[in-house]
């Protein structure tokens, strides 16, 4: 139909030739264009609504089995923390039995573990320096465990300066027994509830809970001063006492064997004997004392050579814990 | 341009109106419809091609969502992998404590066997079957370990109570309060018998006092005696802790005796009866028998004199609040 197309002009009275001005072209162009851009949402919709592509099939179904999988596993974890925190609850109540005392929360027993950890509150709390501010309380958490440990009297300093090397060898210095995750600690210095008679007493020296034979080593240099067996059902059973000099006497009670004799020079780590439940004891522990100067003092203060800082703190922890002891 | 067109006929030499039949008409509508459907079509194809559609970004959405969820699953699971660990820390703790035998390690860690349930996953064809089974694999692993680790704390609650029972039942204190005691004999074995003027084996202790002071038990137990016996003891209580072991408080008072009768339970610490002279006894006293499987046993074994009288008063005190009617 390339037939020239003419319009009949009335003014004058003429048939015109219709020119097609290019403003025409244009506007048909736009027209078509949004018919097309109409055709276009509507295809858009019905293919989403009736057809999907590969790719969203792929995602879909991608998507469908992690759901699945989702909703299944998360019902097993339902399961998984009632049962965790039934467990909890009953290792707790063990706990009360054994040491008739609310259990150590979990962040306590890790903290000789994560160090920092119980910086990382104050870290999560974005606070703007908080460099600073967990420097300083590392800081304050150290003179505080230095504070403990220099309580130590003037002639003790004087005395030091004086025999140093002697008395470095001689004082106790250590545990008596291996305890590098620290779980040993079972019980301090203090006022604690006998486990026998129930009733509050004063506890005199650590506990260290081990199993039977575990070795018990000497905290420092001295003389055996008592080597003594006990058949008796009741107080230290079969005990070591050691003289260290400058004052100090060190007791290792309720033990399985000694293996040292009254009158033996021992160095500090030297094995002295086994670890047991004689005497009036409720389990296999080493009730460790110091006696300085006749009088029974708390050896949290002279465990100090293989201990970090953060290991420190968490015996400071576990012996400020006002439990049942062992006996 | 509503206005009419015309053309020129050459075989009319005339200007005639356009006129398209309907026909072709619909046929153009058709074809300009379907050319703009084109146009849509490949527009939307090559703007998809590179573009996600709708779809796709919803699906892309709700995959974010479910990623997040599996990363908090997968969190929780180290999460209480970790309560885990913990719970079993305390487990061997307990073990050492209780004396048991620790846990073999193959037990705890709980290997899973074949699973059926693994298996139909893994022939599934999963497109995430790393992740998903993994997943599987641990919580099952995790419910295999707590159901363990419940199994370990019923045999360590057990053991723990048992060992209260245990420890709550032996004699263990002075059956006379340190301050009504007026004299103690720690004679056992052979001795000249005050009446009968022989030297005789002496199976107990003495504890020497004012008329009518308390006795009191020295563990819990059942009286299995209560009464007037003629054999020397005169007025007896017999008191069965089981465990092997039983008590008995000689030579009560004539007037009133005991303070229980036959098949009571007592708690240590309770009052059983008082202090006299009856049978074959000398003077003021408390003859004292602690016997391990019928069979006298030196009875210092099973006291502390060094428990402070304060201690003991507390203790007493104690027992008359655990004292409840117990039938």
């Amino acid at each position: 139909m390339a037939r020239i197309k003419y319009y009949y002009d009335t003014e004058t009275c003429k048939y015109e030739r219709v020119k097609v001005r290019t403003w025409d072209v244009f506007l048909n162009f736009l027209g078509f264009l949004s018919i097309a851009l109409l055709i276009a949402i509507g295809l858009l919709w019905g293919f989403t609504k009736y057809f999907e592509s590969p790719k969203e099939m792929l995602l879909r179904k991608e998507n469908e089995e992690l759901k699945l999988h989702y909703d299944i596993l998360e019902k097993e974890m339902q399961d998984v923390r009632a049962m965790l925190a039934n467990l909890q609850e009953r290792d707790d109540n063990v706990y009360r039995v054994i040491f008739e005392a609310e259990p150590i929360p979990s962040s306590i027993r890790q903290a000789g573990a994560g160090g920092s950890e119980k910086y990382k509150d104050l870290l999560d709390e974005n606070l703007l320096q908080e460099d600073l501010i967990v420097r300083n309380f590392k800081t304050i958490d150290q003179l505080k465990r230095q504070m403990y440990v220099q309580t130590k009297s003037y002639d003790e300093i004087i005395d030091l300066a004086l025999n140093k090397e002697k008395m470095m060898a001689a004082i106790p210095a250590i545990q008596p027994i291996k305890n590098k995750e620290l779980t040993r600690l079972a019980s301090g210095f203090g006022m604690r509830i006998h486990p026998i008679y129930k009733v509050k007493r004063m506890h005199t020296g650590l506990d260290f809970s081990a199993p039977r034979g575990t070795p018990i080593y000497a905290t420092g240099g001295g003389t055996v001063k008592k080597a003594q067996v006990s058949y008796r059902k009741t107080g230290y059973g079969n005990q070591v006492e050691i003289d260290h000099g400058f004052g100090y006497v060190t007791k290792y009670a309720h033990m399985q064997i000694i293996v040292v004799k009254r009158g033996q020079k021992v160095k500090r780590g030297d094995l002295i004997g086994y670890v047991g439940s004689t005497g009036g004891s409720t389990a296999p522990h080493c009730h460790y004392e110091i006696i300085k100067n006749g009088k029974k003092i708390n050896p949290i203060q002279y465990i100090i050579q293989d201990v970090t800082d953060e290991e420190y703190e968490k015996l400071l922890e576990l012996a400020s814990r006002e439990n049942q002891s062992l006996g | 341009m509503t206005k009419v067109k015309y053309y020129y006929n050459e075989e009319t030499c005339a200007y005639e109106p356009v006129e398209t039949p309907l026909k072709a008409r619909l046929w153009r509508y058709f074809f300009y419809l379907l050319s703009a459907t084109l146009v849509a079509a490949a527009g939307l194809y090559g703007y998809y091609q590179t573009n996600p559609t709708p779809k796709e970004e919803l699906l892309a959405s709700n995959r974010q969502k479910l990623d997040i969820q599996w990363d908090i699953l997968q969190h929780e699971i180290k999460f209480i992998n970790t309560a885990l660990a913990d719970l079993q820390l305390d487990d061997h703790e307990l073990r050492e404590i209780l004396e048991l035998n620790d846990l073999p390690a193959e037990i705890r860690a709980a290997g899973i066997g074949g699973d059926n349930q693994l298996n139909s996953l893994i022939a599934q064809n999963l497109k995430f079957e790393k992740q998903i089974v993994a997943a599987y694999q641990k919580i099952s692993k995790l419910k295999a370990q707590l159901k363990i680790q419940g199994l370990s704390l019923d045999t360590l609650t057990k053991y723990a109570r048992a060992r209260e029972e245990f420890w709550a039942h032996i004699p263990a204190i002075q059956p006379v309060a340190h301050e009504d005691l007026r004299r103690f004999s720690p004679v056992y074995g052979m001795r000249l018998n005050p009446v009968l003027g022989k030297w005789m084996p002496h199976k107990g202790l003495d504890f020497m006092g004012k008329r009518g002071i308390p006795i009191y038990a020295t563990g819990d137990g059942v009286v299995t005696l209560a009464q007037m016996t003629y054999g020397g003891f005169g007025n007896l209580v017999v008191i069965d802790h089981g465990y092997g072991y039983k008590t008995r408080y000689a030579h009560l008072n004539r007037m009133h005796p005991f303070n229980v009768k036959k098949g009571d339970h007592v708690k240590r610490g309770q009052v059983i009866g008082y202090m006299g002279s009856s049978g074959r006894s000398a003077g003021l006293h408390l003859h004292y028998e602690v016997l391990k499987d019928n069979v006298q046993v030196n009875p210092i074994g099973f006291f502390q004199l060094e428990l402070d009288s304060e201690s003991y008063r507390k203790l007493l005190l104690l027992a008359k609040e655990n004292t409840a009617p117990l039938d």
